[in-house]
C-alpha cells in the first residue's frame, strides 16, 4: 500500500539540489571532519517528481560528551540520497520528541509531515552504543515500525543507517541498501607522474579507507558474496595480475597469474568461485577459477573478444561482453551445456552487463550518437532504457537491492562517480575532493 | 751441441797424443823418440787445443747469433701479436660500432604505433618503422621488447584491455611474419589505463590509441 504511495507520483516539482550533508545543519552537535570522515561529497542532482515528506528529530543523547556523528543526520541523508523522500528541515520542527509521549502528531500534521522518525542514544555496557528509534504514520498517528540497534564506539553512522534501511523497507517495500559499501580506484588527474589507489567507503562516501596505493594501474574491484574481501587487477609488476584482499586484515593473495591478460574477476553468487578474463590461450576468453581446488575451466572459445563476466543470480551462467558477432554485445553461456545466447540488439556497442538481485534488468553500458550511457534492458519486455545523458558513462554496478546504479562519469574533464536510479528518475553525483575517482562496486548487503 | 763438439775434438787430440806415446814406446827403444812422440803429441793437443777453442768461439758467435735471431723472431712475433690485437680490437670496435649505430637507428625509428577507434589493423604508415625493428631483432637475437597496446577512454575498461591486448597482437603478428622470432616480443596490454594524453578532444582520443614498441634489451 505504502509502496504505492511512494511510487505514484505525478506532479513535477523543481531538482533538489543538496550540496552537502553539512549544509542544513542547525544543531549543536560536533561532528568529525578528520581526514577519516569525507572525501567524496554527495550532491543530489535530481529527485522523483513529488518525494515524500518525512522528519528526522535529532535523536536524544544525555552523555556529557557531544557524539562524534549527528545519527539522525545521517538517516536524513540516506533518505534524501534515495530521491523519494524530503526530509523536514531541523529549524522548522516545532519540538524535538525522542519518545511516543512527547509527540504532538497535529504540529507535525501542520507541518506537512507525513512520517515521523524519533530516537535515542545510549551507551552500553561495552563502551559501545546503542540506538533505539521508531517511524510514525503522522496521519494516522501510530507507529509503523520501531527497534533497537547495538554497536561499538566507531559504529554510530553504521547504525544511523541501519535505521534507514529498516524505515526504507517499511515505507517501501524494498529491503534498504544504505548499510552497504562502496569499493572505487582513485587516481592522479595528472599522467605522469601517477598514482592509483583503491578504496573502500560506506556506501555514502564516508569512512573512505585506502586499501591499496600502486604507481601502476589498478582497475575492476569486484566483492566477495559476505562483503569482506575484494579481487581486483593491478598493475604493479608491470603485468596484469588478480588479487584477492581481505579488506579488514589487509592480507592479500595473487591468484596464479598467466601471459597476457589476468582481468576482469567476478565473484560467483555461492562465493566459490571467481570468473576472470585469460588470454593464455591465444585471446581474451573467460574462465571459472574453483577457490578451494584452484581448478581452472574455460568457458568461452571464440577468436573474438570475449570479456567483462558477470554471474546470473542462480549461478549456472555468465553474462559476457563479446565483439564475436563484429561489434561488443552482450552474451549469456550456460555453464553446463556452454550453450551462448545474445542478449543485447539495440545499438552498436553494449558493454559490461550485469543483473539486478532479481535477475529482472540487465544493466549495461550503451553507445548512442557517440556517447556512452548507462542503459537498462527489461529482460521480461525485452525493452532498453537510457539511464543517464553524460557522455562518457561506465562501470555501472547496481545496489544489492537494485534500487540505484553507481557508475563513473565525466563531469567538467574529471571522472567522478554517480548515480541513478533503476527506473532513471533519483540521479546524485558523488565528487572526490581531490583527483579523479572511478570504477565503483556496490558491496552486497553486509553481515 | 757446442760443448759436444768441443769435447770430441779434445778427446780426439789426446787419443793422437797417447797413440804417439805409445808407438814411441812400444815399437822403438830409442828415448829420443820417445821424446820426439811426446813432443809431436803435445804439439798435436796444442794444437787441438786451440783448434778447439777456436771452433768453441765459433759456436759462441753462432749460438749468440742464433739466440739474437731468435730473439729477433720473438720480438717480430711479439710485435705480431700486439698487431693481431690490435687489429681483433679495432673490429670489435667497428662491430659494437655497427651495433649503437644500428641500435641507435633502431631506437630512431617510431615507437609507437597508432590505432583507429575499435580497431587493430596496422596502418600503411607505420610499416618502415615496424620493418626496421623487424630487421633489428631479426640481426639482435638477444634483444627483446615489449609492445604495450593502449585504448582511448572510450568504451569499458576490461573491453578496453582486450582491445589494447589485439592491438599488441596485431603488431606482434606484423613483426613475426617479418622474421621476429615470437620468443623476442611480449604483449601487455594496459587498456585505457596509462593515457599518454588525458584530454577528450579527438586529437587527445587518436595520440591514446596506440601500441608502444619498449625494448627491454638491445
Amino acid at each position: 500500500m505504502r509502496v504505492k504511495k511512494v511510487i505514484r507520483m505525478t506532479q513535477r516539482i523543481p531538482k533538489v539540489r543538496f550540496f552537502s550533508v553539512f549544509s542544513s545543519m542547525a544543531f549543536t552537535l560536533l561532528f568529525s571532519l578528520s581526514a577519516w570522515s569525507s572525501n567524496l561529497v554527495i550532491e543530489i542532482t535530481q529527485g522523483v517528481d513529488n518525494p515524500v515528506p518525512i522528519a528526522v528529530v535529532p535523536f536524544q543523547w544525555s552523555g556529557d560528551r557531544a557524539l562524534n556523528e549527528d545519527v539522525a543526520q545521517v538517516i536524513d541523508a540516506d533518505l534524501e540520497r534515495s530521491g523519494q523522500f524530503k526530509s523536514l528541515k531541523r529549524s522548522l520542527m516545532l519540538s524535538f520528541p525522542y519518545q511516543k509521549e512527547d509527540v504532538y502528531f497535529r504540529d507535525w500534521q501542520y507541518l506537512a509531515t507525513e512520517y515521523l522518525v524519533i530516537g535515542q542514544v545510549v551507551t552500553t555496557d561495552t563502551g559501545g552504543f546503542q540506538v533505539d528509534y521508531q517511524l510514525f504514520d503522522v496521519q494516522r498517528q501510530e507507529s509503523i515500525v520501531s527497534g533497537r540497534f547495538a554497536g561499538g564506539k566507531n559504529d554510530l553512522r553504521a547504525l544511523g543507517h541501519s535505521i534507514s534501511d529498516a524505515v526504507y523497507e517499511a515505507l517501501t517495500g524494498l529491503k534498504g541498501a544504505f548499510r552497504t559499501r562502496i569499493a572505487y580506484v582513485a587516481a592522479d588527474k595528472k599522467v605522469n607522474p601517477s598514482y592509483y589507489k583503491l578504496l573502500v567507503a560506506d556506501s555514502d562516501g564516508y569512512n573512505a579507507k585506502e586499501i591499496l596505493k600502486s604507481n601502476q594501474p589498478i582497475m575492476s574491484p569486484s566483492w566477495s558474496r559476505d562483503a569482506t574481501k575484494l579481487a581486483y587487477v593491478s598493475f604493479e609488476t608491470n603485468r596484469p595480475a588478480i588479487y584477492i584482499q581481505d579488506i579488514t586484515t589487509g592480507q592479500r593473495e595473487r591468484i596464479k597469474s598467466f601471459k597476457g591478460i589476468n582481468g576482469a574477476p567476478a565473484w560467483s553468487p555461492d562465493g566459490s568461485k571467481l570468473a576472470m578474463v585469460l588470454s593464455k590461450d591465444g585471446n581474451a576468453e573467460i574462465y571459472t577459477l574453483d577457490l578451494a581446488s584452484k581448478r581452472l575451466t574455460r568457458v568461452t572459445k571464440h577468436y573474438g573478444i570475449d570479456t567483462e563476466p558477470s554471474w546470473s543470480v542462480d549461478g549456472k551462467s555468465i553474462l559476457f561482453t563479446s565483439d564475436r558477432g563484429g561489434k561488443p554485445q552482450i552474451y549469456q553461456v550456460t555453464l553446463e551445456s556452454g550453450w551462448v545466447e545474445r542478449l543485447t540488439f539495440e545499438g552498436d556497442y553494449n558493454a559490461r552487463g550485469s543483473l539486478t538481485h532479481d535477475g529482472r534488468f540487465l544493466v549495461l553500458v550503451s553507445r548512442h550518437d557517440e556517447q556512452f550511457h548507462i542503459a537498462v534492458q527489461d529482460l521480461q519486455r525485452g525493452t532498453m532504457a537510457l539511464l543517464t545523458k553524460t557522455s562518457l558513462d561506465e562501470s555501472p554496478s547496481v545496489a544489492p537491492n537494485g534500487s540505484m546504479v553507481m557508475y563513473s562519469t565525466q563531469v567538467g574533464g574529471r571522472d567522478i562517480l554517480a548515480a541513478v536510479s533503476i527506473d532513471g528518475k533519483v540521479k546524485f553525483n558523488i565528487p572526490a575532493n581531490e583527483g579523479v575517482v572511478r570504477e565503483p562496486a556496490w558491496s552486497p548487503y553486509l553481515n | 751441441m757446442q760443448v759436444v763438439n768441443l769435447s770430441k775434438i779434445i778427446a780426439s787430440s789426446v787419443l793422437v797424443a797417447f797413440l804417439a806415446a805409445c808407438s814411441s814406446t812400444g815399437e822403438t827403444t830409442d828415448a829420443s823418440a820417445s821424446a820426439q812422440a811426446a813432443q809431436v803429441a803435445a804439439e798435436a793437443a796444442s794444437l787441438a787445443q786451440t783448434q778447439a777453442d777456436a771452433q768453441a768461439l765459433k759456436d759462441a758467435q753462432a749460438a749468440a747469433a742464433a739466440a739474437a735471431a731468435a730473439a729477433l723472431i720473438e720480438a717480430q712475433a711479439l710485435a705480431d701479436a700486439e698487431a693481431a690485437q690490435q687489429a681483433a680490437d679495432n673490429a670489435a670496435a667497428q662491430v659494437a660500432a655497427q651495433k649503437q649505430q644500428a641500435q641507435k637507428a633502431a631506437e630512431a625509428l617510431a615507437h609507437v604505433i597508432y590505432f583507429d577507434f575499435d580497431q587493430s589493423t596496422i596502418k600503411a604508415e607505420f610499416r618502415t618503422a615496424l620493418n626496421g625493428h623487424a630487421a633489428y631483432l631479426s640481426q639482435n637475437p638477444s634483444a627483446k621488447i615489449v609492445l604495450e597496446g593502449h585504448a582511448d577512454e572510450r568504451g569499458t575498461r576490461e573491453y578496453n584491455i582486450a582491445l589494447g591486448e589485439r592491438r599488441g597482437n596485431a603488431v606482434s603478428r606484423y613483426l613475426v611474419v617479418q622474421g621476429v622470432s615470437i620468443e623476442a616480443i611480449e604483449v601487455v596490454s594496459f587498456g585505457e589505463e596509462r593515457p599518454v594524453n588525458s584530454g577528450s578532444d579527438s586529437a587527445s582520443l587518436a595520440e591514446n590509441r596506440r601500441v608502444e614498441v619498449r625494448y627491454v634489451n638491445y
